[in-house]
């Protein structure tokens, strides 16, 4: 068929198929005018076009996400809507912690996933303070396999307030006494400095039971920011932003405060009173929606034709003008205002928004209250903050010094209650923000009060239990952390110095030991190796004393068996062989015998099976695979047993990951690459479900962007580099974000220059010769400095060794 | 790299055929990274929407603030034809492993598999679209811009000139055509 044929069959096609089916042959009759070809041609392609059904209807690749599909912690029940920002999805928390019934909301395709994320992340530990029956809690959020991030809520079952005054045929009087309950849990965010700034009835649910629910708290915030880059055709923006209880000052694109809520309120309250909503738009284009909302008038509800007019005549009339006011000064300044104008009204009272005289000195009033609302604000944040502290030494000057004594007593307790309870904080995924936080009060209060009261009893104790916690969270080597090396350093350098003035009673060694402990670990981190075996031996030294004098105690011989594998780690790292082999086959022979104990703790599985990973990589180092191998089904099997008894176990679930990569490793120098493949896979997706479940620890980051890193050089193994880019840009993105965060991290800088060398190696494989040798020289940078300030470990001086061959090699 | 993506769609909308060649490679190395990427997570886990990978390829490649919305366009078009081809590269791939050359089997390949349409022949749906634009060039394009770049049919519009209808009177008779093209088989085509 020639392409001008072609032009006249698909016009009598097309023409035919815009007719109904039983005129069609008719129609044919009167254009293909005895042209039987056209017409046999024509008559082929509709039977086709009858035939076809769905075919081609499906996008591709198109797929929704299926009941059953995971996202983060979380497994798909079912669709249950589709809104202006994405699809809402029913489901259920996907791991043995507990049943809890979610929505999750999958954000539309377009928004910018990395600060959709980042504004979250910060944003949901200002909404973790919002604790409120009548507000629908955000729970989690993160980013689904295509990228799109989603946020978890709380599931509400309820019906929006319209739907639901309407089908329970609610009066005037039952309307505004619900209204004014979603008032009160509006200005129950208000007071925490948290604005919704999407109000509408589809976000003021109504339970069956008769309760409001809110939703979407912050979610604006999350989302919103977005829109001015989204806005390229100015339909995406109306799309999102409900144009009917939207306020001036955001279609305008100006700030939003608490006013802008009151907007909304007044717009829901207008179409629950009147059945109608406040402006009527003819077309939905940006400039048509601007011009309505921001110079339109809002008609008086009295004037509309509803049931209720003659009652809406007079103070509603007045409220709900006021509240709808386009001049943010003239609105209602606060949702309280606004209730209890509405109180009044039911009251029989007089309004307030009816005295002009009164307009002026109420806007004075609140605005004096607003400050106080701010102040109260800021001290439930703050928890023991700054406030506290400054208040009590104030008060030292004046007070009698025993009652200051009992004020600092109490104030101790306090944070002290604080470093007890934030342990627990650890466990939970999502937690280490908030230790940060907690710890932060806590140790800026114990802070002021050594100041003031040096001489104390008790308080070096308790300070360098301070300094050694914030250590914890800000970098302890083997737990959840922030990654911050410098500043653990510098609070463990504290504890110790503490500590070490104590008088020597058992109690106080074994704290001593510890501390020693937990500095070595963050020195290894910092690169100081030889400090931190210098440490690991002082801790070793008293505990094996302590032990001697009581050989039945538990605990203790779990920290003898971390001591050994500490010190195995640090000599690893020094590249003295026969001293890793030594404490390492003394730190499994003691973690034997702690699994072995009557009821060994998912803690104690943990130790065996890192004493089963030290034990192989000294053995692979020493060329004995075998050997090897076994040591690693050892701590497969001590995996299962362990998870057996604490299900799902984030510390063994972790162990287990990295002793699938370990094995991985030893698969690859075998050039078994499926059999690494596959188990730097599992390791990968492991820590990625760890990562994703609490992103700000750093821990679980580095072993994610590890793996990708493995898989990655697996990949170029095996011969195919193009696929190993990927995952090596990935690993070298992560770990360039770790040390950029994180500056003092030796480690952390020597796995950039991995990763950087690592895709240099993938991308000479493919004949990228001159990005081959940018990225071995970026990776040569790194080794050369670290080797300059002997930061280097022996990995690292390996790598060194091997681009300074390579780089010559591309010759270029 | 962003910039010189950048550059190029502006070269190439102002008709300069030889920025294509130069962008092609570039969009089909994000595309295929992107969707290797979303493809090598758990299996359960496969929900590969073309549109959110262009999306992202997208902003990835493209210096925003000096692209507009003609180049935007383009960039979609171009990015159908790389879904295009990756997905019936993998395709022919898969029906070489089946005559049995060995190619080693991989992660990617299994998830191609899971996430691509079941019962449909790519293969030859590719060449019956390359016959078809022969004919008729805008049909192609209509049928490739929304089955492989998963745009829809307002989208499709607005990066062809054209108006809706015609985008779905076109898509009617394309769909029609290939239709019955692939159940003659390859021989008669």
């Amino acid at each position: 068929m020639t392409s001008s044929r072609w032009q006249l069959v698909k016009q009598v096609l097309q023409e035919a198929l815009e007719q109904p089916a039983a005129q069609r042959s008719a129609y044919l009759d009167q254009v293909c005018n005895g042209d039987a070809e056209l017409r046999a041609e024509v008559e082929s392609l509709l039977a086709a076009d009858q035939e076809a059904g769905g075919f081609l209807s499906q996008p591709a690749l198109e797929q929704d996400l299926a009941p059953g599909a995971r996202l983060g912690a979380w497994r798909i029940a079912e669709a249950i809507g589709r809104g202006g920002m994405g699809s809402v999805y029913r489901a259920v928390r996907d791991d043995d912690q507990f049943q809890q019934e979610v929505a999750i909301k999958v954000v539309k395709r377009g928004m910018d996933t990395a600060a959709v994320l980042a504004r979250f992340r910060y944003e949901r530990q200002i909404l973790a303070f919002l604790n409120h029956p009548n507000i629908a809690r955000l729970i989690d959020g993160g980013a689904a396999p295509d990228g799109r991030p989603y946020l978890v809520m709380e599931l509400v079952q309820g019906v929006p307030i319209t739907t639901y005054c309407d089908d329970h045929k609610l009066d005037l009087a039952a309307r505004i006494a619900l209204f004014r309950r979603a008032c009160d849990a509006v200005g129950y965010a208000h007071r925490n400095l948290i604005v919704h700034r999407d109000l509408k009835p589809g976000n003021i649910l109504i339970t069956s039971g008769g309760e409001p629910k809110l939703l979407d708290f912050g979610i604006g915030k999350i989302l919103l920011p977005t829109l001015p880059q989204l806005a390229t055709t100015q339909t995406l923006a109306e799309r999102l932003l409900t144009p009917d209880y939207a306020s001036p000052e955001q279609v305008r694109g100006d700030p939003v405060n608490t006013a802008t809520d009151v907007y909304s309120l007044g717009a829901v309250l207008y179409e629950l009173l009147t059945g109608q909503r406040p402006h009527q738009f003819t077309r939905l284009t940006h400039s048509e929606i601007e011009r309505i909302i921001c110079e339109g008038q809002v008609r008086r509800p009295s004037e509309l034709r509803t049931a209720h007019a003659s009652a809406l005549r007079g103070d509603l009339d007045t409220i709900l003008l006021k509240a709808l006011h386009k001049d943010v000064e003239q609105r209602y300044s606060s949702v309280e205002q606004l209730s209890e104008d509405l109180r009044r009204y039911q009251a029989g009272l007089p309004v307030l928004a009816r005295s002009d005289t009164l307009t002026y000195r109420t806007r004075k009033f609140v605005r004096r209250h607003r400050a106080g609302v701010a102040f109260a604000a800021m001290l439930t944040l703050v928890l023991v903050g700054g406030a506290i502290t400054t208040a009590w030494q104030a008060r030292v000057a004046r007070m009698e010094r025993d009652r200051a004594t009992r004020w600092f007593e109490g104030g101790r307790r306090l944070a002290n209650a604080f470093l007890i309870e934030h342990d627990a904080l650890a466990s939970i995924p999502g937690g280490t923000g908030l230790r940060e936080k907690l710890m932060k009060d806590a140790l800026q209060y114990l802070d002021s009060l050594a100041a003031e009261s040096a001489g104390i009893p008790g308080i070096q104790e308790e300070l360098a239990l301070a300094y050694e916690k914030m250590g914890d969270v800000q970098g302890r080597a083997d737990g959840p952390n922030l990654g911050d090396t410098a500043g653990a350093t510098e609070s463990y350098r504290k504890a110790i110095a503490l500590r070490e003035q104590l008088p020597p009673t058992p109690k106080n060694h074994h704290d001593l030991a510890q501390a020693y402990f937990r500095f070595a670990g963050v020195s290894r981190i910092a690169g100081d190796f030889q400090g931190g075996i210098d440490y690991d031996l002082k801790a070793l030294a008293i505990r094996e004393k302590l032990f001697r004098a009581d050989p039945d105690n538990i605990d203790l011989l779990r920290r003898l068996t971390a001591s050994h594998t500490s010190l195995g780690g640090s000599f690893f790292h020094v590249g003295n062989n026969e001293a890793v082999l030594t404490h390492r086959s003394k730190a499994h022979e003691l973690a034997k015998r702690l699994i072995s104990a009557p009821q060994p703790t998912a803690g104690d599985y943990r130790l065996f099976m890192l004493s089963c990973i030290r034990m192989g990589s000294a053995l692979v180092r020493a060329g004995s695979h075998t050997a090897a191998l076994r040591h690693y089904e050892q701590s497969l099997a001590a995996a299962e047993a362990g998870l057996k008894q604490f299900p799902g176990h984030p510390s063994i679930r972790q162990t287990r990951a990295t002793t699938l990569q370990a094995r991985g490793s030893v698969w690859l120098e075998q050039r078994r690459f499926a059999d690494a493949l596959a188990d730097y896979r599992a390791a990968r997706d492991a820590y990625a479900t760890l990562h994703n479940a609490d992103p700000k620890d750093a821990r679980t980051t580095f072993m994610l962007a590890n793996a990708h890193y493995r898989i990655g050089i697996a990949l170029t193994a095996a011969g195919r580099p193009s696929l190993a880019l990927s995952e090596l840009r990935t690993s070298l993105e992560m770990r360039e974000k770790l040390s950029a965060q994180d500056p003092a991290n030796a480690g952390a800088r020597a796995e950039v220059a991995m990763s950087l060398a690592g895709l240099a190696d993938a991308q000479a494989a493919l004949g990228q010769r001159a990005t081959a040798a940018q990225r071995y020289r970026g990776a040569l940078a790194i080794l050369e400095d670290l080797e300059l300030r002997k930061q280097a470990n022996t990995e690292a001086l390996g790598e060194l060794e091997r681009v300074r061959q390579r780089l010559p090699a591309l010759g270029l | 790299m962003a910039a010189d993506v950048t550059r190029l769609l502006a070269d190439w909308s102002q008709g300069n055929e030889q920025a294509f060649e130069q962008l092609a490679p570039a969009v089909y190395d994000e595309l295929r990274r992107l969707a290797a990427r979303y493809l090598s997570r758990e299996r359960s886990n496969h929900t590969l929407q073309p549109t959110a990978l262009v999306h992202e390829a997208y902003l990835r490649l493209i210096d925003q603030s000096r692209v507009e919305w003609q180049n935007r366009a383009h960039f979609f078009g171009v990015a159908a034809q790389m879904i295009r081809r990756i997905l019936v590269d993998h395709a022919r791939a898969h029906q070489a492993a089946k005559r049995g050359s060995g190619a080693v089997h991989f992660a990617i390949d299994d998830a191609l598999d899971a996430a691509a349409p079941r019962d449909l022949d790519l293969v030859a749906l590719d060449d019956a679209l390359a016959t078809l634009a022969t004919l008729d060039p805008q049909q192609s394009r209509v049928i490739e811009l929304r089955f492989f770049g998963g745009l829809s049919v307002e989208e499709t519009a607005e990066v062809l000139g054209i108006s809706p209808a015609t985008v779905k009177r076109e898509w009617a008779a394309a769909r029609a055509w290939l239709y019955r093209e692939l159940s003659r088989g390859p021989a008669s085509a």
